[in-house]
């Protein structure tokens, strides 16, 4: 068991309950951040330092294109819906952070146990927890974790920015879950992964904006982020 | 290097044209060069030009050169008649992106770039058109949520099938040697295809996954649906067809279960397909209608297995795709022409607009198809290996449906003319010093030619969709050609592809 890489699986599934769980759209987008910055660092090998880089510059690229657009909207002034429906997981974070745990179990089991997955590993009648955690079995794991709490907001979010959010988390699930059970990708295949979550991204920031534009309040820009409604800030002067 | 020029090329000036979609004339500008271009560069592409990619290759092939150039050429004239009758450039950018996206994925020989790249265009083409659709601004998020939502998931769905597959865990890590097929590595193999199956038919739309194809064609100018549904489309399926190709059809697992679950659904779509376009009498329907029945020929290159079945795919796939764009661009100058997309308001729309009619009649003839064209002859290929005898015919019969829903437009258009038409200006050309209306001013040519074209931008855009149409049919008469799957240069890198061998088109 490698304690680095292990700390950066629970990293990348910590970030990913808090993306998709919490009411606050800053508090979910540095979840957000966290996720698809940390996850690079769990291939095995880890890739060239160049390729890293540009993985973890297009991750923090993809956090700020949808903040910048949240914090773009008007916040939520007059919604009359309740903050919980509007973002945030609707079953709550203990919940999603259980099912994200459910997650790690079955790939932690069921990686170990796959001779041609960890060939070094403990196999059948393995007791010993420390030697399942291998790089593949984590790495497996937070991408299954991911992909179970990912896949709700990507399918049924209610709104732009959590619908983004969860897509962003669920490609990000499968990329780790193909890390974990094919080996690290090759350099290409990590640009094109940082090409697909940059697209997401665009279109995420575009369908705020346009949500927003086209149906005020909706966005739930969140006043943490979103300075002043356009209105006080037109009445204030600059 | 000549795919990673026309990526190159096609990506900065498909950022450039979006960047600068709000200064029409500019973004046009650079639209239309950077799509010209990617024409000539599209056309240089060799068959022997492969470079090396960060880590990987990156080579052309015939088939790539023929799909890159239908493709580009139908983004150039799109951007043209975006020019001449729309609102503003916000096809063309996004669409000039996809192109990038999707030669370099189909360059690529590892599926799993391949699938990511071409899903990250279509994320793009898909959403990044609804900035200028300030007419449904209300459906616009849900809009773009509803057709992103599906883009995901045959994205998703393809990885993980791909990288799942060839791992050690997965099938085809496992196997031995060609024809001993463990029965339980064939039941992994059997799920594998009907996820693969099960992506490309979301992507492409077929029943019972299309109704964000038809909620999208209705919603959006028909110059967004071939970036979207059409190139992209088919980027996605020629991706997966060279996966199959390469892994599962050549070890010859018994999937006769498998098979017949996806003629099923193919069938489904042929079938429904065809009804739903006949039932329509709105042009963007009849068009989103006739995308989901060609969905269900293509799906049926994974309902059988053989040597024959990937080429006749491909074959029918490039030519299903191009001959759509040819009848997206008619639907597009139909609509601009006489302000209606409604068939009863459309009657003798062939009087008034001669030039629209022989476009329509090139893409009846593309659509339908005769023995001889390459898509013709795919899609008897197809239907003949996944369907026994008689359902056989029975489904060949019902695919050819354009005969039906284009025909009648084409006796609509001959038919005496609606009052709509009656009063609508046509697509006429406009001659001389007229083109200048009454205009009296300063009659040099630099002045007069850009109102002779603003004078006859209907009369041109028609002109564009006749190339349009040309277009779709040579597609549909050739297919892909000499299509070529190589498998050589992997070695070259060092490293392994994800799959057993390499799916380049």
């Amino acid at each position: 068991m490698n304690p680095i890489v292990v700390a950066v699986a629970i990293a990348v599934t910590i970030g990913a309950v808090v993306a998709v769980s919490s009411r606050n759209a800053r508090t979910a987008l540095l979840g957000l951040a966290i996720t698809v910055t940390a996850a690079p660092f769990l291939g095995d090998p880890l890739p060239q330092t160049s390729t890293l880089a540009m993985r973890v510059i297009g991750a923090a690229l993809v956090a700020f294109l949808l903040r910048s657009a949240a914090a773009s909207a008007v916040p939520t002034v007059n919604d009359p819906r309740p903050e919980a429906e509007r973002l945030g997981s609707r079953v709550g974070w203990p919940a999603e952070a259980l099912m994200a745990a459910a997650a790690w179990l079955v790939a932690i089991v069921v990686a170990s146990r796959l001779a041609a997955l960890e060939p070094a590993g403990p196999g059948d009648g393995a007791s010993d927890i420390l030697a399942m955690l291998g790089p593949a079995a984590v790495t497996t794991a937070a991408g299954l974790a991911s992909i179970v709490v990912g896949f709700v907001p990507a399918f049924a979010g209610r709104d732009a920015l959590r619908t983004a959010i969860g897509m962003l988390i669920l490609i990000q699930g499968s990329f780790l879950l193909r890390a974990g059970v094919a080996g690290a990708p090759g350099d290409l295949e990590q640009i094109a992964g940082v090409a697909l979550f940059v697209a997401v991204a665009v279109a995420g920031a575009t369908l705020i904006s346009i949500e927003e534009r086209h149906e005020p309040g909706v966005v739930p820009g969140n006043a943490s982020i979103a300075p002043l409604p356009r209105t006080q800030r037109r009445r204030d002067g600059p | 290097m000549s795919v990673l020029l026309l990526a190159a090329l096609a990506a900065s000036g498909g950022l450039a044209t979006t960047l600068l979609a709000r200064r029409g004339r500019g973004a046009f500008l650079v639209g239309l060069v950077t799509s010209a271009a990617c024409l000539v560069a599209a056309a240089s592409i060799d068959a022997a030009d492969v470079v090396p990619l960060a880590g990987s290759l990156l080579g052309g092939s015939d088939g790539l050169r023929v799909l890159a150039v239908a493709w580009a050429a139908s983004t150039l004239l799109f951007g043209l008649i975006e020019a001449l009758i729309g609102d503003g450039p916000t096809v063309l950018g996004p669409a000039l992106i996809g192109l990038a996206l999707g030669v370099v994925g189909l360059g690529e020989s590892d599926p799993g770039i391949g699938l990511a790249l071409v899903t990250a265009g279509a994320v793009l083409t898909a959403v990044v058109p609804l900035i200028g659709r300030i007419d449904i601004r209300e459906a616009a998020p849900r809009l773009g949520l509803r057709t992103v939502r599906p883009v995901i998931a045959s994205g998703v769905i393809g990885l993980l099938v791909v990288a799942w597959a060839a791992s050690p865990a997965g099938p085809l890590g496992a196997t031995g040697p060609v024809g001993t097929v463990d029965p339980s590595l064939g039941r992994a193999m059997g799920l594998a295809l009907l996820a693969l199956a099960l992506a490309v038919g979301i992507r492409l739309g077929a029943i019972p996954a299309h109704v964000w194809v038809a909620r999208y064609a209705e919603a959006m100018p028909a110059s967004a649906v071939p970036p979207m549904m059409g190139w992209g489309s088919a980027a996605f399926a020629l991706v997966a067809y060279g996966w199959i190709d390469v892994t599962i059809s050549p070890i010859g697992a018994p999937l006769g279960q498998e098979h017949a679950a996806i003629a099923f659904i193919a069938a489904l779509s042929i079938v429904l397909g065809g009804v739903a376009a006949i039932l329509h009498h709105d042009l963007e329907h009849v068009l989103a209608y006739a995308i989901v029945q060609d969905a269900g020929v293509a799906l049926l290159g994974f309902a059988a297995s053989g040597a024959t079945v990937t080429p006749a795919a491909r074959d029918w796939i490039i030519g299903a795709v191009a001959v759509k764009a040819a009848l997206a661009a008619w639907v597009l100058v139909m609509r601009a022409t006489f302000g209606s997309n409604q068939r009863a308001r459309l009657r003798g729309w062939m009087r008034r607009a001669p030039i629209l009619g022989l476009a329509f009649g090139i893409i009846l003839v593309a659509a339908i198809g005769l023995p001889t064209f390459a898509a013709f002859d795919a899609r008897a290929a197809l239907v003949r290996l996944a369907f026994p005898g008689p359902l056989a015919v029975a489904i060949l019969i019902t695919s050819f449906a354009p005969l039906v829903f284009l025909g009648r437009l084409l006796l609509d258009g001959l038919g005496p003319m609606s009052e709509a038409v009656r009063s609508a200006s046509g697509a006429g050309v406009v001659l001389g010093w007229a083109s200048a209306g009454g205009w009296a001013g300063d009659r040099t040519l630099r002045r007069a030619i850009p109102a002779a074209i603003r004078a006859n931008r209907l009369a041109l855009a028609a002109v564009a969709v006749v190339f349009a149409a040309a277009v779709g049919l040579s597609v549909a008469v050739g297919g892909l050609g000499s299509t070529t799957v190589s498998d050589g240069a992997l070695g070259a890198v060092g490293r392994a592809p994800l799959t057993a061998g390499a799916t380049r088109l």
